[in-house]
């Protein structure tokens, strides 16, 4: 059981609300288009396992640098129109990693499309820098106080 | 460059726990005559506190908790013979940036 204590689970959940209900454009042949914007339900979920937590606070199973600091992690994102014509649930599972270092944090994950939209198969990562760490007496510093 | 970068664990200016003696979750055959926690950032050592539980909840290390000034992202306090059974030490660790983190993990003795 002790090997459970490092997962993580987070959600999300709202509504997207669209400024306009709708939009009409004029077609080349004079014809109107109206098209409907909907209510859309959002849903989020990402599954976490820390590899940093089991190693520091769960049982140091002798993982080493750079295997101490992964995060897997698995993202679920969908959303759904719930008026103005509906639609069906679409969104993608991103499974991938995350690396936690001192300095900076690196993420990759999958991206897979799901539900009735389809879509092809692609990949997003993100480098996030940790300026308080890198530069902590300049562009680190607070703005105000010490 | 890039592993330079991201070597150290932990973010953000806190100190982490990096590895400790005995093992974090570890099982010894031995006594030990200290635990030793090694953290990812220099500590303050006036505002750090390293203590040792029995299964009971009382504390038994000797109170001697210590920063080596050469070292500073280690803290160690001493121990008396311990009885065999489960330990938990429980940490805090002031880093040199002012961010606070604590935490726990145990050991047991099976000698």
């Amino acid at each position: 059981m002790k090997y459970l204590r490092p997962f993580a689970l987070t959600g999300t959940a709202g509504i997207g609300i669209p400024t306009r209900s709708s939009s009409t454009t004029t077609e080349d042949d004079g014809s109107l288009t109206t098209e409907q914007h909907p209510h859309v339900l959002k849903l989020g979920l990402a599954l976490e396992y820390s590899l940093p937590y089991l190693q520091s606070f769960v049982k140091d199973v002798g993982l080493r640098e750079p295997f101490n600091r992964i995060i897997p992690v698995v993202e679920l994102s969908l959303e759904k129109p719930i008026d103005r014509g509906r639609g069906p649930w679409a969104g993608t599972v991103n499974p991938g990693l995350l690396i936690a270092g001192k300095y900076m944090q690196f993420g990759i994950e999958a991206v897979i499309p799901v539900g009735k939209a389809g879509g092809k198969t692609g990949v997003v990562a993100q480098l996030h820098f940790f300026l308080d760490d890198l530069f902590p007496t300049t562009l680190g510093k607070p703005l105000l106080g010490r | 460059m890039f592993w330079a970068l991201m070597a150290g664990s932990g973010a953000s200016g806190h100190a982490f726990l990096d590895h400790a003696e005995p093992p974090v979750g570890s099982t010894v055959r031995n006594a030990p005559a200290r635990v030793e926690v090694w953290f990812s950032q220099d500590l303050e050592p006036a505002f750090s506190t390293l203590r040792v539980l029995d299964s009971a909840g009382k504390q038994v290390d000797k109170k001697d908790k210590s920063v080596p000034e050469r070292d500073r992202a280690r803290m160690t306090v001493s121990l008396p013979p311990l009885a065999p059974g489960r330990y938990r030490v429980l940490w805090r660790a002031l880093s040199v940036d002012t961010h606070v983190t604590e935490g726990d993990f145990t050991f047991e003795l099976a000698p």
